[in-house]
């Protein structure tokens, strides 16, 4: 009896799981199988005469579709964000340790940025930049205003990372003769590395898919999603499957990386 | 490595408004194992903490090896801390976290190496290098933070309820390791507990601590045998404490009516408590001087070849004997008998209640 109540309490939690997954991955599929839509077929199904005839357009100089400075542009900038957040999230859970002056409205102001509308942020800063004449670009305005967004993220990410941190360690090192910059570099960061990790993998993808702030502020150069976005309302072709393919795959490889990365140093601290 | 000696002046430390340890002067002797006793919230962990430099004294002077170290850094103080948790580094293998002192110091790679396995074969971790903190058990993090605090080399190890965390048997183990180790390497070691089990055991000198005072310094037995005040006497444990009020000269009377007779050292009507070690009470009159009382058995546990007997005093007071076994044979106890003790004059320790003791500078 008990044996058979567990493998219907299996059953049921296997059955969620596969409608969890249906609902996350099967847009995708639709997009992943219309990917390999020959020359003459559709935006939808069914499938002609299935080729890589749009990977090949993709990476066509003289096709519309060349996507590839976009992808450059949204790489470095999600780069840079993530380097930013990640340094400034560090130094906002170490700060946020010790109670000062303002701590808790500094910390609610940080919350409250997330409810901002997105696009209102993005307008706003537009706003700000023409009365200071500032020329909006990619790489300058756009950047402020997907900070706006993956810093919030990262602090609170940080937060919650310190709140487990055992503050003896850092003792322990100045005791062993460590100076300030000693137990950061050699003990803090190290702890709370894994943390630091998320903090960085998660603001590149904020800010790698990042479409509503940056719309306004982006200048003259798009990003990757503005470029979709800009391409479809132009024309559309199944180029936009396969560069979805494309970037998603990418980024799906990076994140398995990561995880291993994640994992092994995980497992390294833990029983054999 | 050699031990050196460490002297507390009128120490004091303030937590905002919260006095903490208050005025404390002591001096342990080089090469001294000394305990600091003291039930929590008692100061002696704020104590050793200002010794290592990781809380900064308020007032009064911390010297350690004829030096004032005020003012230093922790690792210029020539003492060594080895933390409650452990605090071992999670990132780093055993031996790096044996290495981590001498690394900071910039000794080259295989000389700190040879050292540090050398500490963990002191300690008894050989073979353990290239293990992380949390494959060990806890008896081997504590060899661990052991070996690592010896590597910074210093001349008084601070230990901040290191056996707290270990299960009864290792303790045990490890309290004698610890005295080996410390009589071993000729260090100076001070050591913050509120076991006085422990303490007893491995100290050449035990400090009792309250409410941020000492209330006294000795040996081991001198504290036992002479505990100078009630609240020593409950808290080193092994005593029989009842409250009364001085009656006749040579009298004092419990609140039940009862009569005990002790030494006349203060005036009529004065508070008092009366100490009674566990051990020098008994259930047979053996002179007509004794002193006498008369309880309720509340429990009774058998610890081998001893028994401890928890009574309650007609006026409500708890307290325990403990006597031999044999002893008990010949009067069978039974739970919630009325019986009647008895103990010597000499035994009996008076003590002023504390409202009625001058207050401590």
């Amino acid at each position: 009896m008990a044996a058979a109540r567990v493998t219907m309490a299996a059953k049921g939690r296997n059955a969620v799981f596969v409608v969890f997954s249906i609902f996350l991955y099967a847009p995708f599929l639709a997009i992943f199988i219309l990917a390999f839509q020959g020359p003459q077929g559709g935006l939808n199904f069914p499938l002609r005469d299935p080729s890589l005839h749009w990977f090949h357009d993709l990476i066509d100089p003289r096709s519309l579709s060349d996507f590839r400075p976009a992808i450059g542009r949204s790489v470095i900038l999600a780069l840079v964000a993530s380097a930013i957040t990640t340094i400034v999230s560090l130094a906002a859970g170490l700060a946020f340790r010790r109670r000062f002056t303002g701590s808790a409205t500094l910390f609610y102001l940080t919350i409250g940025s997330l409810v901002v509308p997105s696009s209102l942020v993005s307008i706003g800063i537009g706003i700000i930049c023409s009365m200071l004449g500032i020329q909006m670009t990619w790489w300058g305005s756009a950047l402020g205003a997907q900070l706006t967004w993956t810093l919030p993220f990262g602090v609170l990410i940080m937060l919650a990372v310190f709140s487990h941190f055992d503050r003896s360690l850092e003792e322990a090192a100045r005791d062993l003769g460590a100076n300030r910059w000693q137990v950061l570099r050699h003990v803090t960061i190290p702890v709370v590395a894994p943390g630091l990790f998320a903090v960085a993998l998660l603001s590149f993808m904020l800010s790698y898919d990042e479409f509503a702030r940056t719309a306004v502020v982006a200048g003259s150069e798009n990003t990757l999603p503005l470029e979709l976005f800009a391409f479809m309302s132009l024309s559309v072709s199944p180029t936009i499957y396969a560069l979805g393919t494309v970037t998603t795959l990418l980024s799906i490889g990076a994140l398995v990386i990561a995880t291993a990365v994640l994992i092994r140093s995980a497992n390294r601290r833990r029983a054999p | 490595m050699s031990g050196g000696a460490v002297e507390l002046i009128n120490v004091t430390k303030y937590y905002d408004r919260t006095l903490a340890v208050d005025g404390v002067s002591l001096s342990v002797a080089a090469g001294e194992y000394c305990c600091l006793l003291g039930p929590s919230g008692c100061g002696k962990t704020s104590t050793l903490r200002m010794i290592a430099g990781h809380e900064l004294a308020d007032r009064g002077d911390i010297v350690v090896g004829g030096r004032r170290v005020n003012d230093l850094p922790p690792s210029e103080r020539g003492t060594a801390m080895m933390f409650q948790s452990y605090a071992l580094f999670p990132h780093l293998t055993v031996l790096d976290n044996v290495g981590f002192a001498p690394m900071l110091r910039g000794v080259p790679k295989v000389e700190r190496i040879e050292e540090s396995r050398r500490l963990l074969s002191l300690v008894g971790l050989g073979g353990w290098e290239s293990r992380y903190p949390r494959q060990l058990s806890g008896g081997q993090a504590q060899r661990a933070a052991l070996a690592r605090a010896l590597n910074a080399r210093p001349q008084v190890l601070l230990l901040d309820e290191p056996l707290s965390a270990l299960d009864p048997i290792l303790r045990i183990q490890m309290r004698s390791e610890l005295k080996r180790m410390q009589l071993e390497l000729g260090l100076t070691f001070i050591h913050v507990t509120h076991s006085q089990e422990e303490a007893l055991a491995l100290s050449d000198r035990v400090v009792v601590m309250e409410d941020g005072h000492i209330r006294q310094t000795g040996t081991p037995l001198d504290v036992f045998e002479r505990p100078a005040t009630p609240f020593v006497a409950d808290f080193i444990g092994g005593h029989a404490i009842f409250r009364g009020t001085t009656g006749q000269p040579g009298n004092t009377v419990l609140p039940s009516g009862e009569i005990l007779h002790t030494q006349t050292k203060f005036g009529t009507g004065t508070p008092v408590a009366l100490a009674v070690r566990c051990d020098a009470i008994s259930f047979a009159r053996r002179s007509a001087d004794d002193n006498s009382i008369t309880a309720r058995v509340v429990t009774i546990e058998h610890l081998g070849a001893l028994i401890r007997v928890t009574l309650k005093t007609m006026d409500g007071q708890d307290f325990s004997v403990v006597i031999p076994e044999r002893a008990e044979r010949g009067t069978r106890l039974t739970v919630s008998e009325i019986i009647s003790l008895y103990w010597t004059v000499a035994d009996t320790r008076i003590y002023a209640e504390k409202q009625a003791q001058p207050k401590a500078a």
